[in-house]
């Protein structure tokens, strides 16, 4: 099982049950995760998200299962030259906060970004939140991503997978049904027996598992999949095979 | 034995629903749910035709499955007296319901709801009030734990179940602390790691209730929460049904 949907680091507002990256891979390997794409969370408040990057991504080489994902903000003119540090430190793709470091998707400094990840095909992740809206500290409301925005940067570049993380349910229907290159993940889709409603309505070839740890338990991603009645293949596509054909993954065996 | 002290009926083919939430349920290992009424249905404030629609529908579905439901009586506390004892005598004394539900409609600081709270002490049933500390959509006189907490205090003798523990945070968890007559259901929000160990830590895991809140939400999920917990198995045991049937008076 591959989690595309995994933080490290520090989060004002929660107390989480990692402080380590040891900690973490193991945590994670208990679960039955056998690799998941790891960002930086301090990236997120850091005026400048490479001191987060930089923190975190170096670490990762220790931890095959942990792949470096990394944090961009194309509002800071520094933009390529973290992006350029993100690759030289093995960044498998590029995650963006666009609700926390306030633009909009539809801005020309996405578009330059999202031209540099065409060219060296790698796939475009979008923080659609990180928590329930309502539930966040008062002095820190943040909206979530509008999922137009996100199809029609996604419609622009079809080329390049955009995975939309912690969609809600309408939302990542939405997103996909409107596109050909928006992918899903399952962290905050949830309705009863929520992977069997979402195959319903939308392909699996374009749901993704992600568990939002350590914000969320991981257990209640991984109990959607195991509670699931959906065909093996569909399964396999979820947990596996689609990450693994998006970003050519190769090695160990889920 | 596992019970789910809050899920609600779809008042719109609500035994073809009901049959899914069963039979998922049990899947998992469920036994029992507590249908609390599908309480937003005709919006946040519904009216006694309303109301005596909604408990229509539970007391129907709570006979179809008598072995795996256990009906909750839906009010509205901005209705006459003499309307709520009717209801409630047809529910909680006709049909033997277990509790009472409260939801949006009037806040729990409202001295309207005394007359309910002093019945649910009569007969001994507890009330599931509805809370949440949002900082966005917050309904004119919805609930959030502070209100619970004075609720209790003025009836310090009935049991109220504060739904909603992610809605209700860490805040929520501290404002019910003082009143042991209070008990949280685990519902509400996503999974948000670290609450349920919080609530363990705070309020005792006796005072703790597996709820999921399904169909909108996820049986899966929801009990991810309670297994994904670094608690003991004990306190497992007590979060996912034993502290229910005690508190339902389930043999």
């Amino acid at each position: 099982m591959i989690d595309v949907n995994v933080c490290f680091g520090h989060w004002p507002f929660q107390k989480f049950p990692y402080s380590t990256l040891r900690a973490l891979n193991e945590g994670l390997k208990k679960e039955g995760i056998s690799q998941s794409l790891v960002s930086s969370l301090d990236a997120v408040l850091y005026p400048d998200p490479d001191w987060g990057n930089e923190s975190l991504l170096p670490g990762l080489s220790f931890y095959p299962n942990l792949m470096p994902v990394g944090v961009v903000n194309p509002l800071l003119s520094n933009w390529r030259e973290t992006l350029e540090r993100c690759i030289g430190w093995e960044a498998k793709a590029i995650k963006i906060f666009p609700n926390y470091h306030s633009y909009p998707l539809s801005s020309s400094v996405v578009t330059a970004l999202i031209n540099e990840l065409a060219g060296r095909k790698m796939p475009l992740l979008v923080q659609m939140r990180l928590e329930d809206e309502r539930n966040q500290y008062p002095l820190l409301k943040v909206s979530g991503v509008e999922i137009e925005e996100v199809i029609k940067l996604a419609n622009h570049f079809p080329e390049v997978p955009v995975f939309a993380l912690c969609p809600y349910f309408e939302e990542a229907i939405d997103m996909v049904k409107n596109s050909t290159n928006i992918y899903v993940d399952i962290s905050f889709v949830e309705i009863l027996n929520t992977v069997s409603a979402l195959l319903k309505e939308i392909p699996a070839t374009r749901v993704l598992f992600g568990s939002h740890t350590p914000f969320l338990y991981t257990r209640s991603a991984i109990m959607k999949i195991k509670a699931t009645e959906i065909h093996r293949k569909d399964l396999e596509a979820i947990t596996h095979r689609n990450i693994r054909r998006l970003m050519k993954l190769e090695g160990e065996k889920p | 034995m596992i019970i789910d002290i809050h899920t609600h009926p779809c008042l719109d083919r609500p035994f073809e629903t009901m049959e899914t939430i069963i039979r998922s349920a049990k899947k998992l290992g469920i036994d029992k749910l507590c249908l609390l009424g599908d309480v937003l249905y005709f919006g946040y404030e519904p009216t006694p035709g309303q109301i005596r629609q909604i408990n229509d529908s539970t007391i129907a579905i709570v006979k179809r499955y008598p072995d795996t439901l256990i009906g909750f009586c839906f009010l509205n506390p901005a209705h006459s007296k003499e309307f709520i004892f009717e209801e409630i005598n047809r529910c909680v004394i006709g049909e033997k319901f277990k509790g009472i539900k409260l939801e949006v409609a009037v806040n729990a600081r409202d001295r309207r709801l005394d007359p309910i709270l002093e019945k649910a002490h009569e007969l001994k049933v507890p009330i599931l009030h509805h809370s949440w500390y949002k900082v966005v959509d917050k309904k004119p006189n919805e609930s959030d734990p502070s209100d619970i907490a004075d609720l209790a205090s003025r009836f310090p003798e009935v049991n109220i179940i504060m739904a909603h523990l992610s809605g209700c945070g860490i805040r929520g968890v501290l404002d019910i602390r003082p009143f042991p007559n209070v008990y949280v259901d685990t519902s509400g929000s996503q999974p948000i790691s670290g609450m349920v160990e919080y609530a363990v830590e705070k309020l005792g895991a006796e005072r703790i209730l597996f709820g999921s809140d399904v169909p909108g939400r996820d049986f899966s999920c929801q009990l991810g929460r309670i297994y994904g917990a670094k608690i003991g198995e004990k306190q497992r045991r007590l979060i996912l049904g034993t502290n229910a049937k005690r508190l339902l008076g389930i043999k």
